[in-house]
């Protein structure tokens, strides 16, 4: 397993109990590397926000708005935390 | 990889909304005011309608004085600029605005704009580069995200009014806190509620970042002499860039920032949103300049306008209704969702009152709102008749 693999296993537990603990209509199953924030899950901006604060503080890092909005997966939000944890 | 076949693709979401509010009968993202008849009234649809969503803090539009100071700049000095300072020229009232405000924030300098918008985009894109860092409140003004966007710097965005999350975000960045800018308002344009600069001051010292202040919608509004929400809390001084409009209690259109930072006059040379606009009409500059004078010399409209507030959400309160959690002129009242924010918003229209609908992704924590902006020129019986509106509604 990869660093980046390491981060999206680690991002995607965080989902599950973001999801969990604020998203009453949603049920966290099947959340994994490859799935898409909006298309998949519709969370809407607030909510992603809300969950990349909890990254933040989790990696105790800042993530800038530029990267933010090519994210789409978790995937792609690992990347973004294995590039400000190098 | 974006799968859009055609350059009009992206309006297709644009246009299911568009189409939902049509058929609703009447669009409040498009209603015409067919005739404006004082500060705080106009026709709507032929009806007699209190205008409670205008952001005319101190009703200065209908101002004699404001008024004749306009029409004699227009009968002596023309129409427009028909250009840009840097390329045109200055006219006298440009400069003469700039001492006057300069004069009244006890700052050194002061820049003018050709709106509130390209104000925060001029400054913010020319004050910044790629490799310095914004820390940005997540509730402000698309004009700051805007003009952060336009500079390339790094854009961190913390929770509103959250002075812990702000301080996490300025430790992150280490030694980079040096190249850091804080950017907040004074009063929040949806819910009224104001930003803890004392706090957020104390931070930018400890860390050695910079604090710019948008007081759009606080100017002459608080403060003893209306400087705005720093100036309420003894904290000018303390502000490294303070900007505002003058469209909200001033009564026209334009925008300023004030500063003791010499630089701000090397922004001249590098705010492309300043060099590539055209300047102000030399008569919004003079009604600008009036209303400024009368924002100095009659404190007692700041007085009325904080009476009027106070009516409104007391009033508002007094039927359950769940606002903002700060008395302030801008009164939201939040609503179950969009369906019942439009029902209740044409419902107010009907009753002959306007207000502003708020939804997402324009409201600040994706919740809707029927937002009240209070004026000094509302009557008491005008502030009696908006709450008797709002009992007609359910939120």
């Amino acid at each position: 397993m990869t660093a980046i693999d390491d981060i999206a296993c680690r991002l995607s537990s965080l989902l599950v109990t973001y999801i969990k603990e604020n998203v009453a209509d949603k049920i966290a199953t099947e959340i994994g590397p490859d799935t898409d924030l909006t298309s998949d899950l519709e969370l809407e901006s607030i909510q992603i926000m809300e969950y990349v604060v909890e990254i933040e503080d989790d990696y105790d890092i800042s993530i800038d708005l530029e990267s933010l909005s090519n994210a789409k997966t978790i995937l792609d939000l690992a990347g973004i935390v294995a590039r400000q944890l190098n | 990889m974006n799968e859009s076949k055609s350059l009009f693709d992206k309006f297709a979401a644009s246009a299911a909304v568009q189409k939902q509010l049509e058929a609703s009968g009447l669009d409040p993202t498009h209603v015409v005011i067919e005739e404006i008849l004082s500060a705080t009234e106009g026709k709507i649809q032929g009806k007699t309608t209190i205008l409670a969503g205008t952001n005319n803090y101190l009703g200065l539009t209908f101002n004699e004085q404001c008024i004749e100071a306009g029409r004699e700049s227009l009968r002596t000095q023309g129409t427009g600029t028909t250009g840009s300072r840097m390329a045109n020229g200055s006219f006298d009232g440009h400069v003469a605005l700039e001492r006057e405000l300069a004069e009244f924030y006890g700052t050194k300098h002061c820049m003018i704009f050709s709106t509130g918008y390209t104000a925060n985009l001029g400054i913010l894109s020319a004050l910044l580069e790629p490799g310095d860092a914004v820390l940005l409140d997540a509730d402000a003004h698309a004009s700051l995200y805007d003009g952060c966007r336009m500079s390339g710097a790094d854009v961190y965005r913390f929770k509103h009014n959250d002075v812990e999350a702000l301080e996490k975000r300025l430790r992150r960045l280490g030694a980079r806190a040096h190249r850091c800018l804080i950017i907040t308002e004074g009063m929040y344009s949806i819910l009224g509620d104001c930003a803890p600069l004392a706090e957020m001051v104390e931070l930018k010292e400890k860390y050695g970042a910079y604090l710019f202040v948008d007081e759009a919608h606080s100017l002459g509004v608080f403060g003893q002499t209306g400087r705005g929400v720093a100036e309420e809390l003894g904290l000018d001084e303390k502000i490294d860039f303070i900007v505002g409009t003058f469209s909200k209690s001033l009564g026209a259109t334009g925008g300023y920032c004030v500063s003791n930072h010499d630089e701000l006059n090397l922004v001249r040379y590098a705010s492309r949103p300043y060099i590539f606009t055209a300047s102000p009409s030399p008569s919004v500059i003079a009604t600008t300049r009036a209303a400024l004078k009368q924002l100095k010399s009659h404190p007692e409209l700041r007085e009325q306008l904080w009476a009027n507030a106070n009516q409104l959400y007391t009033g508002l309160k007094a039927l359950n209704l769940h606002l903002g959690p700060d008395i302030s002129p801008v009164v939201a009242v939040r609503m179950q969702d969009n369906e019942s924010a439009l029902a209740g918003w044409k419902n107010l229209i009907e009753q002959g009152v306007y207000t502003n609908m708020i939804v997402p992704p324009a409201s600040p924590d994706g919740s809707s709102f029927l937002r009240c902006s209070v004026s000094a020129a509302h009557t008491k019986e005008q502030i009696d008749k908006i709450i008797k509106a709002f009992s007609q509604i359910s939120g």
